[in-house]
């Protein structure tokens, strides 16, 4: 029998909910109705809408990152919640990585919202519908260096807002409301690399197969489409938003290990072509050329086997308006053959950097 | 003793969730679940010391994995069809085949690794597998992961490695393939009453592979498989690999009985319960100009070789 719980529809309370105190301004206002007659019931309301106009500020990105996920990177940090031990390794990108979450420490935001190839789904778009979750997550690909015990929260709020602002633009979606679902590794990887701390909401987004079904010039459409949905959802909502894009560059994996996965001298990239083309990407964006690497995406993702095949990129960038700003370059490290790169989009000139 | 006979039999099944959390949805799920129901029983009586299952929905990278851990527990659910519900299971896993094999793979130069970890995240197919095909764990099982990277060759090898592992321990064994025949699925959400095979394309080549897997030419289609990966297979994977590794167990050969117990679409992709028994009929064995891989020799560096 399908398991009615999980079966149940996603509940919309709309967007006068939370996150500004509104809600319960209505709330009382709609409780009193019965006493005060419609004139006076019309003139509160045209003035309630009036204040909540003003006084919401139109939500924002304030942040876009690039965050890659191997799982060798928080088995390096040997963080609690992981169980496997390590003697480090994949420093230059943990320690980008470690100078972007200090950066994000800096940064006032409510929820991070991330794209995730780990959550691989073939009928729609799904984002996680449940407050909270907590499991276990053991890497399918490195169980030996990723069993990491997560306790996470989610603003299911703007998750719902975000769904239907996709779905009203014609893409197929679906809230994902079992809880007994496992949080991918991806998820987990980029966000506890970025906020070690979990002490803001966060929003997962699965990554429909589009590349695989169609194309890389479909996969580049909708997830623009979904992108700018995404941006309309969060300029509705009020908040400020840390967008994430998790996933590597060229993703050719060696098929063997070392004994030691943190043995850094048997580490580098898969081959060079891989890299000549991480590095024209890295350039690019370097150089603020955004819109250029997004109509590149297909023939790179081609050539590379890259994780940009899940269209996360194309998403965070469709989101932000195709910077024309130069990105902030965290750093760039194979792992496992891979090629990575911690990256990330300031809209704000006053705190941009040139990191490296 | 001919070592064919290690396996007593084979079945192809989906991987899809619908014949064991809703079969009640539509006809066709129902019509999967009783060829599960059906071929349960089959293996029950058929004193099988072992059900082994190679899974399409276990990717690998690291070369070959082999679930080790003698009782995996969880609850399971769908990145895509979590609405249906959650799958809990207790499997019970013959840990000592699961070394031979991976032994077996090393030996005939694969890389293989066993997993026995806690909450390890068993996929989709192999939890439907054994939760319909062996429900109160009679029997022990194991499950070995498809590696995304690999081809021909690997696969090949890594079959016989299996018929070597089985031999070496003496257990005859019921070896289940999970995947689909046509495996496009529909992209929006569909009402399942409404559920068909995605294209005619599709429902043609699936039909033309029943008629292989009917006649027992499992050599044939595993000779195939190459054509059916360009024309009904989404490009996830290197190759459309599972009747390499059927045919690399059983016996490369055209010598099987076969019967197919149901043919059903599942949100568009072909599902078919297949059993194909070992026999001593043959239907139109030819010869093929493709090595009989025994050894894997690892990449053969191409891009390195160009730079001379």
């Amino acid at each position: 029998m399908p398991n009615k719980q999980a079966s149940k529809k996603p509940i919309d309370k709309g967007i006068v909910a939370g996150h500004n105190g509104i809600e319960s301004h209505f709330i009382l206002h709609g409780k009193h109705t019965y006493s005060i007659n419609a004139m006076k019931i019309l003139k509160r309301l045209i003035h309630i809408t009036v204040v909540a106009t003003k006084g919401m500020e139109k939500g924002q990105v304030v942040l876009g990152c690039l965050a890659p996920h191997p799982p060798h990177l928080v088995y390096a940090e040997n963080p609690e919640q992981n169980e496997p031990f390590s003697e480090g390794g994949w420093e230059t990108l943990r320690w980008g990585y470690n100078r972007l979450a200090r950066k994000l420490k800096k940064i006032d935001y409510d929820v991070m919202v991330i794209f995730t190839p780990h959550w691989a789904t073939y009928i729609g778009t799904h984002f996680l519908g449940l407050p909270k979750f907590k499991s276990l997550s053991v890497d399918p690909i490195f169980p030996n260096i990723f069993r990491y015990k997560y306790d996470l929260t989610v603003d299911v709020q703007l998750a719902q807002e975000m769904h239907k602002s996709a779905s009203e633009a014609g893409i197929i979606t679906k809230m994902m409301t079992n809880p007994d679902f496992r949080i991918d590794y991806g998820t987990i990887t980029s966000c506890h690399m970025l906020n070690p701390e979990w002490d803001k909401p966060i929003i997962t987004i699965s990554s429909n197969r589009n590349t695989h079904y169609y194309s890389g010039e479909v996969m580049n459409e909708q997830a623009t489409a979904l992108g700018e949905a995404c941006l309309k959802a969060i300029e509705k909502s009020g908040k400020k938003v840390v967008l994430v894009s998790s996933h590597s560059l060229s993703h050719r994996h060696f098929v063997t290990e070392s004994p030691l996965p943190e043995d850094m001298s048997r580490e580098h990239i898969y081959n060079h072509s891989q890299y000549v083309w991480d590095m024209k990407m890295i350039n690019m964006m370097r150089e603020g050329k955004m819109k250029e690497v997004i109509d590149i995406m297909p023939e790179y993702t081609e050539q590379t086997i890259a994780e940009t095949e899940a269209g996360g990129l194309t998403w965070m960038m469709a989101a932000m308006g195709l910077p024309n700003y130069p990105a902030e370059i965290y750093g760039y490290q194979s792992v496992i053959g891979t090629g990575n790169a911690v990256v990330a989009w300031d809209p704000n000139s006053q705190t941009r950097e040139i990191v490296l | 003793m001919d070592s064919d006979q290690d396996v007593l039999f084979g079945i192809y099944c989906p991987p899809h969730p619908q014949p064991l959390l809703a079969p009640e949805l539509n006809n066709g799920y129902k019509n999967l679940r009783n060829a599960y129901d059906k071929l349960r029983d089959r293996i029950q009586s058929s004193g099988a010391d072992i059900i082994l299952i190679y899974s399409t929905t276990w990717p690998s990278i690291v070369g070959h994995q082999i679930q080790a851990h003698p009782e995996p527990e969880w609850i399971h659910v769908d990145d895509d069809f979590h609405y249906l519900g959650s799958m809990p299971y207790k499997f019970n896993i013959d840990s000592d085949f699961a070394h031979a094999y991976r032994d077996a793979a090393e030996s005939r130069g694969l890389h293989s690794r066993t997993v026995a970890y806690d909450g390890f995240p068993i996929d989709t197919g192999s939890v439907v597998a054994l939760s319909l095909l062996n429900p109160d764990n009679k029997i022990p099982a194991c499950i070995v992961s498809s590696n995304m990277y690999s081809n021909r060759s690997e696969t090949m090898v890594l079959g016989k490695a299996a018929r070597d592992a089985l031999s070496k321990q003496g257990k005859k064994a019921v070896i289940v393939v999970v995947a689909s025949l046509s495996n496009r699925m529909f992209t929006e959400h569909i009402d399942p009453k409404n559920d068909k095979i995605h294209s005619s394309k599709d429902d043609e080549w699936n039909k033309k592979i029943l008629e292989f897997f009917k006649d027992g030419r499992l050599e044939d289609l595993s000779q195939l498989s190459r054509d059916i990966h360009g024309q009904i297979r989404i490009q996830k994977v290197a190759a459309y690999k599972p009747v390499w590794w059927m045919a690399a167990t059983m016996g490369q050969h055209n010598n099987y009985q076969g019967e197919i117990l149901a043919y059903e679409p599942l949100h568009g992709s072909g599902g078919a319960v297949i059993q194909l028994t070992p026999s001593n009929e043959s239907v139109g064995d030819k010869e093929f100009d493709e090595d009989d891989v025994e050894y894997y020799h690892g990449d053969r560096n191409v891009l390195d070789r160009g730079n001379l």
